[in-house]
């Protein structure tokens, strides 16, 4: 690593633990002095005696809050940036090729059978593990899109990158109708029409330590493919023969990569529902400012995007506080004309597909 | 001589039932320089691709070392043969010393690091072609011969003892197509073995200890430079249209060329 990565990591480190203490000062609720914010965030962990009443619940919001916040901003960037790698294409991310939608139907479905809508298994009544049901849905959910969408997308071998984000864009497409519907037909049920909200635009209020411990579960996870296929995805970059001559498993490369990405969206999803566009600006970014190998860019993408989401979330909170914007709202506006400006640079190159 | 690779009646048919090879046999030792000659479509780039385990024959089949290529992991079948594929790919912010580090691949540990063993064995591919001086640069800056002489060192960093070109010569001017025949005569003289698939007679003339003449996908002829580069051969690939002599002073070594009569 170059001293100049070095320097950009420990900044970006120091940016999120910086903006992880600003997000507990913000928010309904007012500023508590630093050292009830100290008392109630030891309190927890089980560490410390919790403040008295509604204040100790308001400050857990918030540390559950800023948590979610910097992981599920860390998963959908390391996503994106994989999936980018994979298919050698910056516009791959995985809002774009539909894996967040698919996310979001498989967390939906999970939710309708907790609520009884759906028929269960004994076991989902019991909610120490309907977490876990939860990101276990929303992966297998993300990860059927995923294999629709490159299936399709897919001929003699190749990716067609066109086919993929028109392919994503059907599939996320038929997600938010069928969402829609589900959201019509348990309209009656606030809770369980709320539940289903929080996975069309992304929400951040109202998490606890579980949707912290799905996300950080997930990246974690993908987290530890990065050694062995951040070399391979840098060597896949000169095509994918060139690869093989050189001697990577470019069949066990791809298998991982999707696997990791698919698994750190999923579990970003399932804790704080769709952030669009998130996964597709961070790897970007990332790629401008530090450049160069996997080895970097993967690492860096998941402190970046902590970062970028933890800051979007500060500003509109410390800013904006009154209009309540989710992450998932201010993510779209600013990803949509991002995503049209990309178009713009690549009109030259989009044509030659 | 160790045999490095052999293909023994070996066929292969892309997707969609396209022959593009039939009952080839072919082999390379070590210290032995092939060159594979033949028309368009012939199958040349096929065999290469076969010969270095990059595709798998439809039958028959291709063994490096003893072993079948299909029995060899990845890396173990990279650490034995090299490609050195006709063009770079198109990394624009991937510098030369990055590239040449990448034929390294196949040696490195769990953790994919490069040892200072690695960057000992690319400094040195560097310097065997010359090229130290470009390392720091970005690949696509690079000119038509540097370009080859770049993917040579990757594959001088592969360490693989068997080395298949396809078509190094092909866009370079006549100096630097003897530069880098002379690179690859190199190899070969140093004990690798090397197989060169090349449209130019010439050099496969004054380079190559064996000649093998593909034509629809199966092994015409098979031996050496003035056996296969002659007219009773050649002629009946290539068609009528060729004029046949000797370098001068060299009367084993043979030169053809077009001749529009």
């Amino acid at each position: 690593m170059r001293p100049r990565e070095l320097v950009i990591g420990v900044g970006l480190c120091a940016a999120w633990i910086v903006l992880s203490i600003l997000e507990l000062r913000v928010g309904p609720g007012g500023a508590f002095p630093a050292d009830d914010l100290a008392r109630g965030v030891g309190a927890a962990f089980r560490l410390a005696d919790p403040l008295e009443g509604s204040r100790q619940t308001i400050v857990e919001f918030r540390l559950w809050r800023a948590l979610a916040a910097g992981f599920v901003g860390g998963a959908l960037s390391l996503s994106g940036m994989m999936l980018q790698g994979l298919f050698r294409n910056s516009l791959a991310a995985p809002s774009v090729i539909g894996v967040t939608a698919g996310a979001s139907l498989g967390a939906a479905i999970a939710i309708l059978m907790f609520s009884g809508y759906l028929p269960t298994w004994a076991l989902l009544t019991d909610r120490s593990v309907q977490p876990f049901v939860l990101s276990g849905a929303a992966f297998l959910g993300a990860l059927g899109t995923a294999a629709l969408v490159t299936g399709v997308a897919q001929l003699g071998g190749r990716v067609s990158v066109p086919t993929l984000l028109l392919a994503g864009i059907a599939v996320t497409t038929s997600v938010s109708g069928i969402l829609g519907a589900i959201q019509s037909t348990v309209f009656h049920d606030f809770d369980v029409v709320r539940a289903l909200g929080a996975f069309t635009f992304g929400s951040l209020d109202d998490r606890n330590g579980m949707h912290v411990s799905m996300v950080v579960s997930g990246l974690v996870l993908a987290m530890a493919t990065i050694p062995f296929v951040a070399t391979e995805l840098d060597l896949m970059a000169g095509g994918e023969s060139d690869a093989r001559s050189l001697g990577v498993d470019v069949g066990r490369t791809k298998v991982l990569v999707l696997g990791a990405a698919v698994m750190s969206a999923a579990c970003a999803v399932a804790a704080a529902g769709q952030i669009a566009f998130l996964g597709l600006i961070v790897p970007h970014l990332v790629r401008l400012v530090v450049g160069g190998a996997h080895r970097v860019l993967l690492p860096m993408s998941v402190l970046g995007g902590a970062v970028f989401l933890l800051a979007t979330d500060y500003a509109q909170r410390a800013y904006f506080g009154d209009l309540g914007l989710q992450p998932g709202v201010v993510m779209s506006l600013l990803g949509g004309p991002f995503f049209l400006s990309l178009l713009l640079r690549h009109r030259r190159t989009a044509i030659a597909w | 001589m160790v045999t490095l690779v052999e293909a023994v009646a070996v066929g292969f048919e892309y997707a969609g039932g396209v022959r593009a090879l039939r009952s080839v046999d072919f082999r390379v030792g070590a210290g032995e320089c092939v060159a594979v000659i033949g028309p368009n479509g012939s199958g040349k780039s096929t065999l290469v691709h076969l010969l270095a385990g990059l595709l798998a024959p439809t039958i028959g089949e291709v063994r490096m070392g003893g072993d079948r290529v299909e029995s060899l992991s990845s890396r173990e079948r990279a650490r034995r043969a090299a490609i050195v594929p006709q063009g770079l790919p198109r990394i624009p912010t991937l510098r030369v010393r990055d590239f040449v580090l990448g034929g390294r691949y196949a040696h490195l540990g769990l953790w994919r690091t490069a040892s200072r063993r690695d960057h000992e064995i690319v400094d040195e591919a560097l310097a065997s072609v010359d090229s130290q001086d470009c390392q720091d640069r970005l690949l696509v800056e690079m000119s038509g011969g540097q370009r080859q002489r770049v993917l040579i060192a990757r594959a001088l960093a592969q360490a693989a003892d068997l080395v298949l070109f396809d078509e190094p010569t092909s866009s370079l001017d006549p100096e630097h197509q003897l530069h880098v025949m002379e690179l690859i005569r190199g190899l070969v003289d140093r004990g690798r073995g090397v197989a060169v698939v090349t449209h130019d007679f010439n050099l496969a003339s004054q380079f190559a200890d064996r000649v093998v003449l593909l034509a629809d996908g199966t092994v015409v002829a098979d031996g050496p430079v003035g056996d296969v580069l002659c007219e009773g051969v050649l002629t009946e690939v290539y068609g009528g249209r060729l004029w046949f002599g000797h370098f001068p002073g060299h009367p084993e070594r043979p030169l053809v060329v077009p001749d529009r009569g």
